[in-house]
């Protein structure tokens, strides 16, 4: 598993984010690396986990990246409209 | 295909706010990579990141009608556009550009809202009515395109995708453990909401106004529901004529760009269906794509092949191994901005990507086929299950559920006994609205105990299922049992999973768009008027599209037993020294 992953399903980042059970997780965890097949249900809920996690980390921790200036996008049209009138700029970043 | 957000309300100088919607369109850049623009007033701020792929050349939004009293930005296709387009101009209606964009300002400025009935599209829309200073938001009929909104103090904000917000000063998202509830019970939320509070979807077939004094929501088209006895297609003749004008012309419409359009050919019948129809219309250069999987167990690529073989297209195909899936789930999750229960959309995601390194943007695909027409295991376990319930004790009546479920081997290796107890949850209740649904729903909603105490406290009164038997109560009555499973399968299932996670989303990351014929609402309403008969005849799915496609398609395609679309899980995560070769 990608070291991040790891960490996402790890009993501190389960505590930190306080959505899961840590210790349920971790049965489930054990069950999914000591058994050959394990059940829909079992497959089913350590995706959701999983992917949970990854969301909390993602949208609520804000872990990406903040934008830097060069990253943002390069507008090829502006239309301010004003109570004076339109201004139209062409392939001009404000 | 684009990306768009926006704000009303919001009260800062010109150059903040520009800045600001510069910062959401970066976070949605990946659905619109060719070029962006952005359209400012006082009251709103309108963006867009273009995928060009009709009129390449002048079709640059934000754009607007001719006294400039409108202004439009669009995310998706109307495939009628010429049509329309032809319709105006005889109403005098003139035009500065060739793109299906323009058309729709036209159109909301010639019937209003009511327009949104003659398109033929899979669309998000965004316009700002300058003379009413009213914003308006209006999503397709089935969900394809996505569009959220929420508000943060006075301003309403609106995009593609909830990760623009994050770009919108003062947004704080939260997690709402309803939601987490829902979705791991249904695979999705049960109403507008998403997997954030206070965060919301606009429903498909629905638009919504917001002025200075309200914000309104109407729906402008609802999946139609047929009563026993009212359906107007009954004979195999009549509904294969019938079929066979509309989907031709379905697909011929979803051929329409100024790009290259390749297909998804995935070795199953619908895929197949879709390059058959291509081929008729265009029989020459076809470029179609597969993935296969190195765990034989998941892997189609012998289906997949024959199929190549049989249309002669310039087909590739990529091979995904769980390393693949697990590599590519954090992407998956920040793309699918919601909790997943499968890892099937990673391999869509890889698909995509190939699709759009061949330098193709726009693929047709056989989504819809399975909802419309009982491929799924779902509908055939709802028909036996009945059959069973008026026996309940019968020892033969289970056993027919062994053979729907050949992949997972504690099914169809069970003996009588573990069927009936697995299958047996609350078989007599078959009045219930959503008595298809029972079992599944029951036993996702099992990932619930993995809650905190916490959580567990903040849901504890909260039951969904009860919540949506309510809500059907009523709508169900009188429907067989095919109607009543697949409306749930279409409405919930596929609008909000679907086409989200593992259509729109993984496609558009790489800069993709999916383009679906089945889904052309006027085969959508071809289908709710068939009889059941010719969609689930006995155990055999797709009853129609089989007949018609008899001699149209390998032996091997037309009859091979259903296989679900599915990716590994536990060798993803956790098994990976020990996958099979």
């Amino acid at each position: 598993m990608p070291p991040y992953l790891n960490t996402m399903l790890s009993e501190e980042k389960i505590t930190e984010f306080g959505i899961f059970n840590a210790a349920y997780v971790s049965q489930l965890k054990k069950k999914m690396t000591l058994n050959k097949h394990v059940s829909e249900i079992d497959n089913m809920a350590i995706t959701a986990v999983l992917s949970t996690q990854i969301l909390y980390d993602l949208y609520i921790n804000k872990s990406i990246p903040a934008l830097q200036e060069n990253e943002l996008v390069v507008l090829n049209i502006t239309i301010i409209d004003e109570s004076s009138g339109k201004r139209i700029n062409h392939e001009h970043n404000t | 295909m684009c990306g768009i957000a926006g704000f009303y309300n919001f009260n800062l100088s010109t150059e903040d706010k520009a800045y600001t919607l510069r910062q959401m369109l970066t976070r949605i850049k990946h659905r619109g990579p060719d070029e962006s623009g952005i359209y400012l007033s006082k009251a709103v701020g309108l963006g867009s990141v273009r995928l060009s792929i009709v009129d390449l050349a002048t079709g640059t939004m934000p754009l607007s009608n001719s006294n400039d009293s409108l202004w439009i930005v669009f995310n998706g296709e109307i495939f009628n556009h010429i049509e329309l387009r032809e319709e105006l101009l005889a109403k005098n209606h003139t035009f500065k550009t060739h793109s299906d964009t323009e058309v729709i300002v036209h159109l909301y400025e010639e019937y209003g809202p009511e327009f949104l009935n003659k398109l033929n599209g899979q669309f998000a829309i965004a316009i700002w009515d300058k003379n009413k200073q009213e914003l308006f938001l209006a999503r397709d009929r089935v969900g394809i395109r996505p569009l959220f909104y929420t508000t943060v103090g006075d301003a309403f904000i609106f995009a593609s995708e909830i990760k623009s917000f994050l770009e919108f000063p003062e947004f704080r998202p939260k997690i709402s453990a309803k939601a987490l509830s829902e979705y791991f019970t249904f695979w999705t939320t049960l109403s507008s909401n998403s997997a954030f509070e206070d965060v919301f979807e606009l429903p498909p077939g629905s638009y919504m106004t917001i002025n200075a004094n309200s914000k309104t929501i109407k729906t402008y088209w609802e999946l139609p529901i047929t009563k026993p006895n009212d359906y107007k297609y009954n004979t195999l003749e009549e509904a294969s004529e019938a079929f066979e004008s509309l989907f031709t012309d379905a697909v011929k419409l979803r051929l329409r760009a100024d790009v290259q359009v390749g297909a998804y050919l995935s070795g199953g019948l619908d895929s197949s269906i879709t390059t058959s129809f291509i081929k008729k219309i265009l029989p020459d250069n076809l470029r179609t794509f597969s993935i296969g999987f190195t765990e034989k167990d998941f892997d189609e690529s012998s289906f997949q092949n024959i199929a190549r073989d049989y249309f002669k297209t310039q087909h590739s195909s990529i091979t995904c191994s769980p390393k693949d899936i697990s590599e590519n789930f954090k992407d998956v999750v920040w793309h699918s901005e919601a909790p997943l229960l499968r890892t099937a959309p990673a391999p869509m995601s890889l698909l995509a990507k190939s699709v759009r390194d061949q330098n193709i943007k726009v693929v047709i695909t056989g989504e819809g086929a399975d909802e419309l027409f009982g491929g799924y295991n779902i509908f055939k376990e709802t028909k036996i299950k009945l059959f069973w319930a008026k026996d309940p004790q019968s020892k033969y009546r289970p056993l027919l559920l062994k053979k729907l479920y050949p992949y997972i081997p504690q099914i169809s290796k069970a003996n009588n006994t573990i069927l009936k107890l697995f299958f047996g949850y609350k078989l007599n209740e078959t009045t219930s609205p959503i008595y298809s649904h029972l079992l599944r729903w029951h036993n996702t909603s099992r990932i619930n105990n993995y809650f905190s105490k916490d959580y567990k406290e903040a849901i504890q009164n909260y039951n969904p299922i009860l919540e949506i038997e309510k809500q059907l109560e009523t709508k169900f009555k009188d429907l067989d049992y095919l109607t009543k499973a697949q409306w749930i399968e279409l409405n919930f299932f596929m609008s909000k999973y679907l086409l989200s996670s593992q259509g729109d989303r993984m496609a558009m990351a790489n800069s993709v768009e999916g383009r679906y014929p089945f889904l052309d609402h006027r085969v959508i309403e071809f289908c709710m008027n068939l009889n059941p008969d010719l969609k689930l005849n006995g155990l055999n799915e797709k009853y129609l599209l089989k007949k018609l496609m008899k001699d149209r398609l390998p032996e091997s395609i037309l009859n091979r037993p259903k296989q679900a679309y599915r990716a590994p899980i536990q060798s993803a995560f956790f098994q990976e020294t020990c996958r099979p070769i």
